[in-house]
């Protein structure tokens, strides 16, 4: 069985009528002979014979009937300008019916299944070609039916004048054609029924067998209509060039208009004609087509004979000349007269050769089903290169060579220019509809034909609707082949192309594909696993981002041309949600690196300007804004996160930290203390406005502007309506945001009653067109309550912000009295009025200030004057050696503060050491005991200027009654005042210190400094030392060990105090702020030291004093300013210490090690155990010094003999605890290199002492020196070793706690000097 | 000349493109036997050569439709994606049927010639491109899943993150210069 080829590649038969039976079928209400005939295409059953004389049976065989004359007429037009015009109907075609098409194919089910109805219009259109090419022969006239009637006068005449009317064909149609005369004998005929068969008999006679006596009813009254396949439509003829044209076929147009064709013919009538055309194929036709085939095969294969290949292939080789068109001399040709060769060259003019013979019978055997011959010849013409290329792949079986057949067949044809020409267009779309309509669907989809990208190839960049539907076929057959995106692509591509034409019903439909497409995500095979490791949903889809928005806006100016405006402005606004920060990755991506290839035009701005103006159309037309309802804005300005209320009265400067660490500060006080809560300060007053800051972010590359922002406020107290009236919300005035700019907007709210507010949202005017609110909810926090939960990722209920407006009826004003710039020097005291006052309705019965943890405050007590200041120098001072937590002060008041009631409260404010700071204090105060504390804040600046610089320095004291010297050194920096010192006071827990000389009663000048120095001796009590060094190492054992911290308290100490001065009167606060001084400097040290120690627990940790350690407290004056103050220097530790907590840092060391599975925690313990053991706690030290007393200038007469010289070595042990031996070698070999220049010392006698030494004790060992000549010797060649030994150790046995040697300092100078009398 | 390059995740989310503008001269793209001919005889039978030869029809027609939609210098950045996209079919029925990571140029649409690299982690890393430039693409290739492996040992760096580290743009542009 042959397979059914396309109807382009059927036989053509031009028929010409004669006048007579034009008007006998008028007369019959009939239409023109071949539209008769062809309603009786395709004959069924027809069999054919090959070459080798097999016969081919055919389903069905198709004929192509025309009217000659239309034929020859439409040869004479140009190809291109006919195939424009092809190009230009079709596209009318389908622009005409799309919008119906669209419309009932959107309501199918399947859409991708059924057959489009503009596909199904192109293809026939492409098939119903029938106008003869020059480069094929599909279309050239196979054989020519001569019709007349009997009703002609004569109709004898009448076939004589058809057989001798001239062909009026150009060169190049092929003039192989059968003749055929047909007689149509109706019966209403003048000519009987023996009449007209001796016509007949006649007529065959003289023109041949190739003659059919047609015999019809044709009744009068036409008979009912019988319905008829369609005919294919065909090309209008040119109405411009041929104004006859139209009267020739008006016909044609009805077959474009009447959808259902019919045929007013009578069944009689009907038999007769199907045998007429039956015979005409079997009997006429096919042997004739069989005939020619196989005749020219003969020629054919002659030629492919070895010499001939050989000779033409040569000279192909040397380009000597194509191969002459060997069909140019047809010897013989059967049936064919003689009449119609000759003058139809000189008809066209020009001599272009028809096809090919060779092609000639490669189209007969294809036609006649002999695919062998056909395909071999086929083959053979492609090599030659003229064509078969788009033959090849409908006849042989599918496989990749087709694939190249089909690919080289369109290359052929598309020239190397960019420009298609229609006609290469429309063969291309020939091509591919021949393709796809002859290879079954199954071959054609199939993986090795791909058949849906000829298509493609077909379409090139041809931007005619034929190329775009082309595209659009592709589309849906990849969508079959379940490759949507590729679909997606080619269904753009197709709309963009169609759009072009104007066709926009199609347009919009291939663009809603390519976004469905698009929308469905194709299944991918991931393991599940794969979403779960990156925490994902599969549904998270983010794909290209600009493939929606490449579809959704010509959707969207599509539906805005075609009056679809509200859809418009959706599909608009749409596309902001892929603008560049929002979602898109890739978006997100560009705009971080340097991409130059950008879209250079912005594309959010045209979105936007798209919706502006879509939308503000919308608006002109309708007017209504209940259609704008569910249009909702993609995109977020808001940022909640960032979203606060700010109230009136916070709008104090300072850091929200330092204001928390201030409430904490409060709260761990009153803890203790009492249940009162402190009501939060957040809450608005009624009558008093308050601000919600609204931080806004614009995601968009283009500047928005957000028309008349304002608040959404829920209540719990009232309705929308009390709302209204009850809360005044302000409307800001219009916000422009510029590309990616952040913006905070504040927007006032007033409220005249109080009540709970929720801020539910910010309502604005999108680009002052569309209403819109977004919600300022926050996502709650995550929820880890449940196993659920925490296998399922949720979150606790949407957050909003809430505020409380209350009445007003207790508040605290406070303010500074002085409220100028503040410059204190480093330590001064300044006093500060601060006016309090009630603002509120209700009375306050209780004020506390809370200052920061360094600031250094003190309230003056109510009963004071202002002159309270002591002169009694207090010798000893008892401290609880505790590092007390900041403490808020209560401040006095004399009475309850009624409503409008002030006061005013005295302040003395200790200036430290920072340069610049903020003075921020809280006060919290209610009305009496059990009310809840309400809190107002104060804060004031001052600046910090340094008047001294201080430096002290100590070192063990040569003098025998006290064991270290001080020294205090003292330089005022400031430029212009004098400073004057009037006291300096001492304060140690066990050094006794005193001043060597008076304190110079002289200010100090600018840039001058003095110098006082101090002894320290020590009382000899180490009892004070034992115990703080006993606390010490038993809570580091505790911190070590990682145990529970119990909450004692150090030991107290008794402090010894030591005076410059015995005249000074001293401020009542300064005792106060030399503790809360001595506080700060320790806190401070700790934090710094021991960052992972809490300063919770720093009180019953840390001591705050060290006995050992010695602290100065200047007191200072400037009279020209006004100013005193006093400063604290605590930086000495005298005395020597053994390593207090070397046993437990070895016994922590040496325990058994506790992994700890984080990095982190091994870190933070071995940090932890390096600072305890650097602290001052740990410190240890050689307590033992070696003194010499050196600069001794002895005389000798050393004529005489030697001078013997003692030399003393005083030897004292510092520490206050342990005892210690020790060994002096006296060796001048030791001697320190400095002393180059002296002799070293000649030691006599006893070079070795040894001795033990009790805690703080002195011994002195005398040595000789044996100097032999005068000279300077110098004292440094000597060593000493030491042994510390335990104190209090069982039985009184030794035990060396440390040891150590030591030996002159390199730069020691010590010498004596021996001089000679003698010389003298 | 220009190519374009996307990395995407196994589930096809795109995390990093890179446009790069070639000045190498494109490689004639004549096929090797007619270019053997002299050249007054290959104008007549350059189409016959080809089809005898049976080669590279498919360079043919992606030259002679070159230009059809001219979207050089990526003006239409959503054409490019798309035609990303749309490469994405061809390269999972591609992934299905060989087990190379160079899967070579799997697709043409108009003139851009998509050729993929899928990694054993199920990236995908898609370049379209003009000309023909097998190794110099499979050197590309190789470089930027180098790169990309260096990226994934950041803990940190999920296959869904997009890669904004200038590291690896810097070097990724500096390897497209090399070798594209």
């Amino acid at each position: 069985m042959a397979r059914v080829l396309p109807s382009s590649l059927t036989p053509h038969i031009c028929i010409l009528p004669s006048q007579d039976l034009e008007e006998l079928l008028k007369s019959s209400a009939l239409p023109s002979l071949h539209h008769i005939l062809q309603s009786f295409s395709p004959l069924p059953q027809v069999t054919t014979r090959t070459t080798a004389l097999t016969t081919v049976p055919h389903a069905s065989f198709a004929l192509r009937f025309s009217d000659l004359t239309e034929i020859e007429a439409a040869c004479r037009e140009d190809e291109e300008q006919r195939a424009t015009r092809t190009i230009d109907w079709i596209g009318d075609r389908i622009g005409k019916r799309c919008a119906k098409w669209v419309d009932d194919f959107e309501k199918m089910n399947d859409q991708d299944v059924a057959r489009t109805p503009w596909w199904d219009e192109l293809r026939r259109c492409a098939e119903g070609d029938h106008i003869p090419a020059r480069d094929e022969g599909w279309n050239h006239p196979m054989s020519i039916i001569l019709a007349v009637s009997t009703t002609a006068p004569n109709p004898l005449q009448a076939i004589t004048a058809l057989h001798s009317r001239t062909l009026d064909f150009p060169s190049w149609v092929d003039v192989t054609h059968l003749i055929y005369t047909l007689i149509i004998h109706p019966k209403n005929s003048p000519l009987s029924d023996e009449e007209a068969g001796a016509l007949f008999n006649a007529v065959r006679k003289q023109y041949g067998l190739h003659t059919y006596l047609l015999s019809l009813e044709l009744p009068s009254p036409p008979p009912p209509p019988v319905s008829i396949p369609a005919l294919v439509p065909r090309l209008p003829p040119p109405t411009i060039s041929n104004g006859s044209a139209d009267t020739v076929r008006p016909d044609l147009k009805t077959t474009q208009t009447v959808p259902l064709n019919t045929l007013r013919m009578s069944e009689q009538d009907i038999q007769q004609t199907a045998r007429f055309a039956r015979e005409f194929v079997t009997m006429n036709l096919v042997p004739w087509m069989e005939k020619c085939v196989i005749e020219w095969n003969e020629a054919y294969s002659s030629s492919r004979r070895l010499p001939s290949r050989l000779f033409s292939s040569t000279r192909r080789l040397f380009g000597t000349s194509s191969t002459t068109p060997m069909h140019a001399i047809t010897p013989s040709l059967p049936g064919r007269s003689s009449t119609y060769a000759a003058p139809q060259s000189s008809v066209s003019g020009s001599t272009i050769p028809p096809p090919s013979q060779q092609r000639r019978l490669a189209e007969f055997a294809t036609i006649l089903g002999d695919f062998k011959l056909a395909v071999a010849v086929w083959e053979s013409l492609r090599k030659e290169g003229k064509g078969g290329s788009d033959i090849l792949p409908l006849l042989i079986a599918p496989s990749p060579a087709v694939q190249l057949h089909v690919s080289h067949a369109l290359t052929t044809i598309h020239p190397q220019s960019a420009e298609l020409h229609s006609h290469v267009q429309l063969r291309a779309l020939l091509y591919a509809v021949r393709w796809e309509s002859t290879l079954t669907i199954g071959d054609f989809l199939s993986d090795t034909l791909e058949g849906e990208r000829w298509l493609v190839w077909a379409a090139g960049n041809a931007e005619e609707p034929p190329a775009a539907l082309l595209l659009a076929h592709a589309a849906l057959l990849s969508v079959r082949k379940n490759a949507r995106r590729r679909a997606a692509l080619w269904y753009f591509f197709a709309a963009n192309r169609l759009e072009k034409c104007g066709i926009k019903p199609l347009t919009m439909y291939f663009l809603r594909r390519a976004h469905e497409l698009s929308i469905s995500r194709p299944d991918k095979l991931l393991s599940p696993s794969f979403w779960m490791s990156e925490n994902k949903q599969p549904s998270d889809f983010e794909g290209f981002d600009a493939v929606m928005s490449g579809i959704e806006h010509p959707l969207g100016r599509l539906l805005y041309t075609t009056g679809d405006v509200s859809g418009a402005v959706r599909h608009f606004l749409g596309l902001l949600r892929w603008s560049s920060a929002s979602s898109s990755p890739l978006a997100q991506l560009s705009s971080h690196t340097v991409d130059i290839a950008k879209d250079p035009s912005n594309s959010d701005q045209v979105f936007l300007e798209d919706f502006q103006v879509a939308i503000s159309h919308l608006k002109s037309v309708s007017g209504e804004q209940a259609r704008l309802a569910d249009v909702k804005l993609p995109l977020r300005f808001v940022v909640p996160s960032q979203t606060c209320v700010r109230l009136a009265r916070d709008s104090v400067e300072g850091e929200q930290s330092e204001w928390e660490t201030r409430e904490e500060i409060w709260s761990s006080f009153w803890k203790h203390r009492g249940k009162e809560k402190l009501e939060r300060s957040g809450n608005a007053a009624v009558e008093e406005a308050f601000w919600v800051d609204i931080t806004l972010h614009n995601p968009l590359e283009t500047e928005v502007t957000l028309a008349n922002p304002t608040m959404i406020v829920e209540s719990s107290s009232g309705d929308a309506a009390w709302i209204r009236d009850n809360i005044a919300i302000e409307t800001t005035k219009d916000t422009i945001l510029y590309a990616n700019e952040s913006r905070t907007i504040s927007i006032a709210i007033k409220a005249s009653k109080p009540a709970s507010l929720v801020i539910t949202g910010v309502a604005y005017d999108f680009l002052g067109l569309l209403p819109t609110v977004e919600s300022l909810a926050r996502r709650g926090r995550r929820l880890q309550d449940t196993p659920q939960q925490r296998q399922t990722i949720t979150y606790a209920p949407d957050e909003f912000l809430k505020l409380n407006v209350e009445e007003a009826s207790q508040e605290l004003a406070v303010a500074f009295v002085d409220d100028g710039p503040l410059v204190l020097a480093e330590g001064e005291c300044k006093r500060m009025k601060l006016w309090i006052s009630n603002a509120g309705s209700r009375d306050i019965g209780e004020v506390w200030v809370v200052p920061g943890p360094e600031d250094q405050l003190w309230i003056q007590p109510l009963d004071s004057g202002e002159g309270s200041a002591t002169g009694i120098a207090w010798k000893t001072w008892r401290s609880d050696n505790k590092v007390v937590p900041p403490r808020p002060y209560s401040i006095p008041l004399a009475e309850k503060l009624v409503a409008a009631g002030s006061t005013e409260v005295t302040v003395v404010l200790h200036a430290g050491r920072k340069q610049k700071q903020n003075l921020s204090l809280l006060f919290i105060y209610r009305e009496a005991e059990g009310s809840p504390f309400h809190c107002t804040r104060v804060t004031r600046s001052y600046e910090v200027v340094q008047c001294l610089q201080i430096s002290t320095a100590s070192h063990p004291s040569h003098s025998p009654n006290h064991s270290f010297s001080l020294s205090l050194d003292l330089t005022n920096i400031l430029s212009s005042s004098n400073v004057e010192i009037d006291q300096v006071t001492t304060i140690s827990a066990n050094w006794t210190c005193s001043p060597l000389v008076e304190l110079w009663p002289e200010p100090l000048r600018p840039s001058q400094s003095t110098r006082i120095l101090f002894s320290a001796t020590s009382a000899g009590d180490c009892t004070s030392v034992n115990a703080v060094s006993a606390f010490v190492s038993r809570k580091m054992t505790n911190v070590l060990h990682g145990q529970v911290i119990a909450p004692d308290d150090p030991p107290p100490l008794e402090l010894l105090c030591g005076h410059v001065s015995q005249t000074f009167a001293y401020e009542p606060f300064v005792a106060h702020f030399i503790m809360d001084a001595r506080r700060i400097a320790v806190s401070r040290t700790l934090a710094q030291s021991h960052p992972q120690i809490p300063t919770s627990s720093y009180p019953s940790i840390f001591p705050l004093y060290n006995p050992l350690s010695v602290d100065f407290v200047i007191f200072w004056k400037i009279p020209s300013e006004q100013r005193f103050g006093h400063i604290l220097v605590s930086e000495i530790a005298l005395g020597a210490s053994h390593a207090v907590l070397r046993e437990v840092l070895e016994g922590v060391e040496s325990a058994k090690v506790k992994r700890s599975m984080y990095a982190e925690t091994q870190r933070e313990k071995t940090e932890m155990l390096q600072a305890i053991r650097d602290s001052e706690w740990n410190a240890e030290m050689n307590p033992v010094v070696v003194i010499v007393k050196d600069g001794l200038v002895r005389e000798h007469d050393f004529s005489q003999g030697v001078c013997m010289v003692p030399v003393e070595f005083t030897i004292r042990n510092h520490s206050l605890s342990h005892p210690s031996r020790f060994v002096l070698r006296l060796d001048h070999r030791q001697q320190s290199s400095v002393c180059r220049h002296h002799f070293p010392a000649p030691y006599c006698g006893r070079t070795t002492f040894r001795g033990l030494l009790a805690p703080l004790q002195t011994t002195s060992v005398l040595a000789q020196l044996c100097a032999t000549r005068p000279g300077t010797y110098a004292l440094s060649g000597w060593r000493l070793e030491t042994e510390v030994g335990e104190p209090d150790t069982e039985g009184g046995l030794w035990q060396v706690r440390h040891r150590y040697e030591q030996r002159a300092v390199t730069d020691d100078l010590s010498s004596i000097v021996v001089s000679d009398l003698s010389r003298l | 000349m220009s190519h374009h390059l996307f990395l995407l995740s196994p589930s096809d989310t795109p995390i990093y493109n890179l446009t790069h503008y070639s000045t190498k001269l494109p490689q004639p793209t004549s096929s090797s036997l007619s270019s053997n001919l002299p050249t007054w005889s290959t104008s007549a039978f350059a189409g016959t050569l080809t089809a005898l030869s049976g080669a590279s029809s498919a360079t043919q027609s992606h030259h002679v439709q070159g230009g059809a939609v001219r979207m050089g210098g990526g003006q239409d950045r959503h054409v490019i994606q798309m035609i990303a996209n749309a490469s994405l079919d061809v390269i999972e029925d591609v992934m299905r049927k060989e087990s190379a990571m160079y899967l070579k140029s799997v697709d043409k649409f108009n003139e851009w010639t998509v050729s993929a690299f899928v990694t054993p982690g199920n990236m995908k890393f898609i370049l379209l491109h003009e000309t023909k430039n097998d190794d110099g693409i499979r050197s590309f290739f190789h470089d930027v899943w180098e790169l990309y492996l260096k990226t994934m040992l950041n803990p940190f760096h999920t296959a869904h993150s997009p890669i904004r580290s200038i590291v690896f743009d810097t070097r990724v542009r500096a390897s497209a210069k090399k070798y594209l």
